[in-house]
């Protein structure tokens, strides 16, 4: 059997060695020799025995280099591998049994400390890596497979810092493993969103460009070194770096400490020792790039940075946040230390080997570049976003930290999440504070809601607080920004002015970044928040002080709304008002005033109200309120004298024949007078009707117009005020005269049926007849004089408002002429009447009416 | 309280249209039957004091004087749930309770007679009131009563309270069908002078047309007095609504008619309902926009006065005023006011200016009514001499032969000269003229016809005197 064995080995080993060309009919060759060698034995064992040879075959087709189709991912076959080759490798038995424990020494460690995860990609990597030196170079030891390693990282560290396919070419299995092992970061630096950070970053690489010793400048440096490694002896001080203290300089740097060999270069950063030797300078330097941020991260975190005291607490937040990930990062290093150390205690214990062996320690450069992957990136994300906050305050801060969270890559977004949700914290307790208390508690003046403290007391529910526009944060709208302001404005009228005991609480959320999403939670607890306190506050205005009642008092009384009340005011002040201003007494006025009040619906107003309103002194309303008084004062001035005439009239007209020609000129003044009446009529109606009823809702805008209309025709308003008092005055003096005449007539009449006539009596009747009849021709040219000269008046404002530029002001003139009659008598106002119309045209098409 | 009115209800016809007037205005203001105030009712929105008067905190009077010469109205009034309503003191029947047996002289000289009674109630309503602004008659033309005894009241009013003004809801007789009266004619035209010359305002309420909308336009085939009293009574409710809910205009008398007369003589009104619907009728489809309240208001089926077509006068407007109730938006009011304006529905006088005044009023909160918008019109058109003119016309029939008159020559006024019909005529057939004259520009100039040879003279005297 041996012989066999041997023999087939033989055969085996030829035909491994001839015929490794073809795998198939190797295969073959084996079968048909296992038949024919069990050729009287059992099929099992013919079988048996060809499953073994194929296994042996496999062994050596592993062994034999190019083969790698045969599965790797089972850590124990790696590992038996490994040890294969360890022995095979190795011409001396007793080195390679040294080798082998060795191994199995590292292997147990591995095993031991967990930190690796996938173990088995590791190992094959490290087979593989053994493979690619043996081919490469002569294989001295396992170590010695570092060196394409570093090969390749010198293209790598080409690009700064990140691992880069390019590299891919010449080492596609190694960087294949290598990416099982520690996958790259997905996106590389093109990859960042906002500008800034990119601008930062490119920043940073460029400082790296700057400084002296670092990888950038690589070119020299490296040249140097090369040149330095090429001839050590040559440059006196020179001095060869060990890893493992290369690893705990490294560990100091991560923590901006300045070690022998890496110092600080003053300006955050810091550079290697231009003596200093060291096994792998760019793994070295790109490890030094984490203690650079890290200073730089302090550095803007610190007193004179941004998180300084002048950064208000939005800043502070921000800077807890940062802190709080920076506390992370020195967990992490304190426990890469306490790991150096330990693994350094575990060589004196084990195996007190030679400084060349320090390699096999836990921790190695590439352990440390690995692990410095991850706060690499967290470090990056601080320092741009600590930059980007830099110099501002409140939601400022928020705004610029909110870019960053748009970051496709999950860590990093996570990263900024974080330090987002810290800034947003003291942002959320000053708005709490503001929607709850209605008090700015703001010392560092950061908040987006801000107190003017120019604006009068009366203006002050509009204006005396208002929004910063540039301090509202991004992750609020700016509806949502006027909810907060608005809820707290309520929150602090109510506790200013009403001295209301209801509070209102907003509880608790305090993640504001769901603002972000319009249906979430806290948005509808502001929106809620907001709703609840302006009903308060409406509820408050409208029940405890009557808002509304106010309101319509100024209406009503203000305004003159009240017809009723000013009606008999009117009536009982007038012969008040006849009398000259210095007998005209403030007491006297009050009382009519109360009697008015007393009499009328006024005494159903609410009587503090009314006090109110008649104490207002707003300007505007006093301005209206004047207008308004002098319209209805001639109103009602004419309508007595409207009443007296047709009063008179009514007496006159038993005797009709008699007294003909005074009630011709009875009729005259009396048409004159209806005719004012019209106009003031339609004015009336104008404004109470038009200005005040239809845009109640569009009150002051109308309010203003109106008194603007004043001011602009005062003038005529005027004119025509007096006009119409004019006649007032010359309808009192003809009816007094036209009654005196009448009841000496009727008194003549009645002496003559009791006493009869005499020639004297009928002389004296005869003269005052006579003067009686120039009166009343006087009085018929006065009246005519008086019609001729108001018409005039009345066709100049109506010419003025035909011609007005404002719609409005037109349909008045519309409204005073309904009939054309002022039209008719005058060219110029049908020339621009025509116009006009025109003009109305255009705006009853646009609005069609149904019904025709 | 200023602005009171006192209300007299003359006649069998005066006292039903002032029946239903008051339960009307009771049922708008919240005052039941009894005239206690409803305890739904709130103070402040109206104002009842115009045309009540408070015995105590809750109880209402009406300032109403009811007068009649026979008792059958005025007992059932008496008999009816409102019969506490009214001071039982203003309540005066003559004592004989023959009537006036449809005579307007009976009727008159009957008020002669009667007046220092009369005038005791109507004074002391008048004492009872801070400023009175005036009064309201309520009566017929045709009857005995109404017209003669309230052709006298007119007369004694003016005297007795020359500064007060003087209203009067008038019924004119229905000319569709033949009067048992048969003096009618004269009643009429002897009523129309005193309301010509003594009234400050009369609103006509023509039979004719009301019985014509009840039948046309309700669908009622014999129309009861108590639905056309109801037109009535809704008539003269909405055209003092502006009197009692204050608003900002139109809250006295004066201000309501005022602009409404531009000139003395001519101061009777037409008015317009719209709506027209009966109970029955279901609720309405029409539109109910204020162009469409205003158009219809001045469409002739509208009107409460029948007036025959006159193709000699261009007839027109004096002045238009209507009141419109309901939820308005007082933005359309103008629209609709251009509108019409330029579709040229309304004729105005040439003469002076003129106007469709619009006056936006509440409802009473607590009647509850079918329509969103309704509205009123009070116009002064001067086709209502049509109305004078028929009566003059009919006058003249009779006259011609001389018929009836020996009724009124019982009475002490005729009894020497029929001058007072004369005369009658005259002032009739002036104001006819003068409605005429109005729808033409030379109106200013006119002089009545019975004036101008007097005035030829004073106006000669006139033309000679400053010469010499």
């Amino acid at each position: 059997m041996i012989k066999r064995e041997s023999e087939k080995k033989g055969v085996n080993n030829m035909s491994n060695y001839e015929s490794e060309s073809s795998a198939v009919l190797a295969r073959n060759l084996i079968k048909d020799l296992c038949r024919h060698l069990t050729n009287g034995l059992r099929n099992q064992e013919a079988s048996m025995l060809y499953k073994k040879a194929i296994i042996r075959l496999a062994e050596f087709e592993i062994s034999s280099l190019d083969n790698s189709t045969v599965s790797e991912t089972d850590e124990f076959t790696i590992i038996e591998n490994i040890k294969k080759i360890l022995i095979g490798s190795k011409d001396d038995k007793i080195t390679s049994i040294s080798a082998l424990s060795s191994f199995e020494s590292c292997h147990r460690k591995l095993l031991r400390t967990g930190v690796i995860q996938n173990r088995s990609a590791l190992l094959n990597f490290l087979l593989h890596m053994s493979e690619t030196g043996k081919r490469a170079a002569p294989p001295s030891r396992l170590s010695s497979s570092a060196q394409p390693v570093a090969a390749a990282s010198k293209q790598l560290s080409k690009s700064s810092g990140f691992f880069s396919r390019a590299s891919h070419s010449d080492h596609v299995t190694s960087m294949d493993s290598m990416e099982q092992i520690y996958p790259p970061p997905p996106g590389g630096s093109s990859h960042h969103l906002s500008m800034e950070s990119v601008a930062s970053w490119t920043a940073r690489s460029s400082r790296f460009a700057d400084s002296p010793g670092s990888m950038a400048d690589r070119p020299n440096s490296m040249g140097g070194q090369r040149g330095g490694q090429r001839a050590t002896s040559t440059i006196p001080g020179r001095f060869e770096v060990s890893e493992t203290v290369l690893i705990q300089e490294l560990i100091l740097c991560f923590q901006g400490i300045e070690g022998k060999v890496i110092r600080q270069d003053g300006q955050h950063g810091f550079k290697l020792d231009a003596l200093a030797r060291v096994a792998q300078p760019a793994i070295v330097l790109h490890l030094m790039e984490l203690g650079y941020l890290h200073s730089r991260v302090r550095a803007l975190c610190g007193v004179g940075g941004v998180g300084g005291a002048g950064g208000g607490t939005v800043m502070q937040g921000l800077v807890c946040g940062i802190r709080n990930e920076l506390t992370e990062y020195y967990r992490s290093v304190a426990n890469l230390h306490s790991e150096l150390q330990q693994a350094s205690y575990l060589h004196e214990v084990d195996s007190p080997l030679s400084e060349a062996e320090t390699g096999y320690s836990s921790l190695s450069l590439r352990r440390l570049l690995v692990w410095a992957q991850q706060p690499l990136h967290t470090l990056q994300c601080l320092c741009d976003v600590a930059h980007a906050c830099a110099a501002r305050t409140g939601g400022a801060v928020i705004t610029a930290t909110q870019p960053f969270l748009d970051h496709g890559d999950p860590f990093r977004r996570a990263r900024c999440t974080y330090l987002l949700t810290s800034a947003l914290r003291p942002l959320f307790t000053l708005i709490c504070h503001w929607m709850a208390d209605g008090e700015l508690l703001d010392p560092h003046n950061e908040f987006f809601v801000c107190v003017n403290h120019g604006c009068a007391a009366k203006d002050r529910w509009r204006n005396k607080f208002r929004l910063r526009e540039e301090l509202v944060p991004s992750v609020m709208s700016r509806r949502q920004a006027e909810v907060v302001l608005n809820t707290g404005k309520c929150t602090n009228f109510l506790n200013d002015i009403c001295d209301a005991d209801e509070q209102n609480a907003v509880t608790g959320c305090d993640d504001m970044l769901e603002l972000l999403d319009p249906s979430s939670e806290i948005w509808s607890i502001l929106e809620g928040a907001f709703l609840e306190t302006s009903k308060l506050v409406l509820d408050v205005l409208v029940n405890k002080y009557k808002l509304f009642e106010h309101f319509r008092g100024l209406r009503l009384y203000m305004l003159l709304g009240q017809g009723d009340f000013y009606r008999y005011f009117l009536e009982l002040v007038h012969p008040e008002l006849k009398k000259s201003a210095v007998s005209v007494y403030h007491h006297n006025l009050m009382a009519i005033m109360e009697t008015a009040m007393r009499q009328t619906n006024a005494q159903f107003e609410d009587a503090d109200i009314l006090g109110k309103i008649f104490s207002t002194s707003e300007q505007t309303y006093s301005q209206m309120f004047n207008f308004l008084w002098r319209l209805k004062r001639v109103n009602l001035g004419l309508s007595h004298t409207w009443k007296k005439q047709s009063l008179f009239l009514k007496r006159i007209n038993r005797h009709r024949k008699q007294f003909s020609d005074m009630i011709t000129a009875t009729v005259q003044v009396r048409i004159l007078t209806g005719e004012m009446v019209h106009y003031l009529h339609q004015v009336e109606y104008y404004i109470m009707f038009e200005v005040l009823e239809c845009a109640w809702s569009a009150f002051s805008a109308q309010f203003q117009q109106a008194v603007s209309l004043e001011q602009k025709f005062s003038t005529q308003f005027r004119i025509i005020n007096e006009l119409v008092l004019e006649l007032n005055r010359l309808a009192d003096d003809f009816l007094a005269c036209a009654d005196a005449e009448f009841e000496r007539k009727l008194e003549r009449v009645r002496r003559i049926e009791a006493h009869g006539t005499d020639y004297t009596e009928t002389a004296d009747e005869l003269r005052a007849e006579d003067a009686f009849c120039a009166s009343l021709l006087s009085f018929r040219a006065r009246t005519r004089l008086l019609t001729q000269s108001y018409q005039d008046v009345l066709k100049k404002l109506l010419l003025d408002l035909s011609s007005h530029a404002e719609l409005n002001l037109q349909f008045l003139s519309s409204r005073l002429d309904f009939n054309e009659f002022y039209k008719r008598s005058d060219a110029r106002l049908s020339e621009s009447m025509k116009f006009r119309r025109c003009s109305d045209y255009v705006t009853f098409a646009r609005t069609p009416l149904t019904a025709e | 309280m200023p602005c009171e009115i006192i209300t007299l209800q003359l006649g069998q016809c005066g006292n039903q249209i002032g029946f239903e007037f008051w339960k009307k205005l009771c049922s708008e203001h919240g005052i039941n039957p009894e005239g206690i105030l409803e305890d739904y009712a709130t103070e402040g929105i109206d104002r009842k004091d115009v045309f009540f008067y408070q015995a105590d905190d809750e109880h209402y009077i009406p300032r109403a004087v009811l007068l009649d010469l026979e008792p059958r109205v005025i007992h059932t009034i008496m008999n009816s749930p409102y019969s506490k309503l009214y001071n039982p003191e203003n309540v005066y029947l003559s004592k004989h309770g023959g009537g006036a047996g449809n005579n307007w002289a009976s009727g008159y000289s009957q008020g002669e007679r009667l007046h220092e009674e009369i005038f005791d109630i109507i004074d002391r309503e008048a004492d009872g009131s801070d400023s009175l602004e005036g009064f309201v008659l309520c009566h017929s033309i045709a009857g005995g009563t109404g017209s003669g005894m309230g052709s006298y009241l007119l007369e004694r009013l003016t005297e007795r309270y020359p500064k007060k003004l003087i209203e009067t809801y008038s019924v004119f007789p229905n000319q569709d069908e033949i009067s048992d009266v048969v003096v009618q004619p004269y009643n009429s035209l002897l009523t129309l002078k005193r309301l010509t010359q003594n009234a400050d305002c009369v609103v006509v309420l023509d039979n004719t047309a009301l019985n014509r909308i009840a039948s046309d336009r309700l669908h009622i085939q014999n129309p009861s007095f108590a639905q056309i009293n109801s037109l009535v009574s809704t008539i003269m409710s909405v055209s003092t609504t502006t009197l009692r809910y204050p608003t900002f205009m139109n809250n006295d008398l004066v201000g309501l008619i005022g602009p409404l007369i531009p000139t003395p003589r001519l101061h009777f009104l037409m008015t317009g309902y719209t709506p027209l619907t009966s109970d029955h009728e279901a609720t309405s489809i029409r539109k109910t926009t204020v162009l469409d309240v205003m158009r219809r208001l001045l469409q002739p089926k509208n009107m409460m006065v029948s007036t025959a077509h006159d193709r000699n006068a261009a007839h027109c407007y004096l002045s238009i005023l209507n009141i419109i109730q309901g939820e308005v938006d007082p933005s359309q009011v103008h629209k609709s006011l251009q509108r019409i304006r330029e579709r040229k529905l309304v004729q105005f006088i040439p003469w002076g200016p003129a106007s469709i005044q619009v006056a936006l009023s509440r409802k009473s909160p607590y009647v509850p009514t079918a329509h969103r918008v309704s509205g009123l019109m009070l116009a002064n058109h001067t086709n209502i001499s049509s109305l004078f003119d028929r009566a003059l016309q009919q006058y003249d029939k009779l006259r011609k032969r001389e018929a009836f008159l020996e009724q009124f020559r019982k009475e002490r006024m005729f009894k020497d000269s029929l001058e007072e019909l004369d005369d009658s005529r005259e002032v009739v057939q002036d104001l006819v003229d003068e409605y005429h004259a109005a729808t033409r520009p030379d109106y200013l100039t006119w002089r009545p016809a019975s004036a101008t040879m007097q005035s030829d003279e004073a106006g000669a005297k006139t033309a000679v005197k400053p010469e010499t």
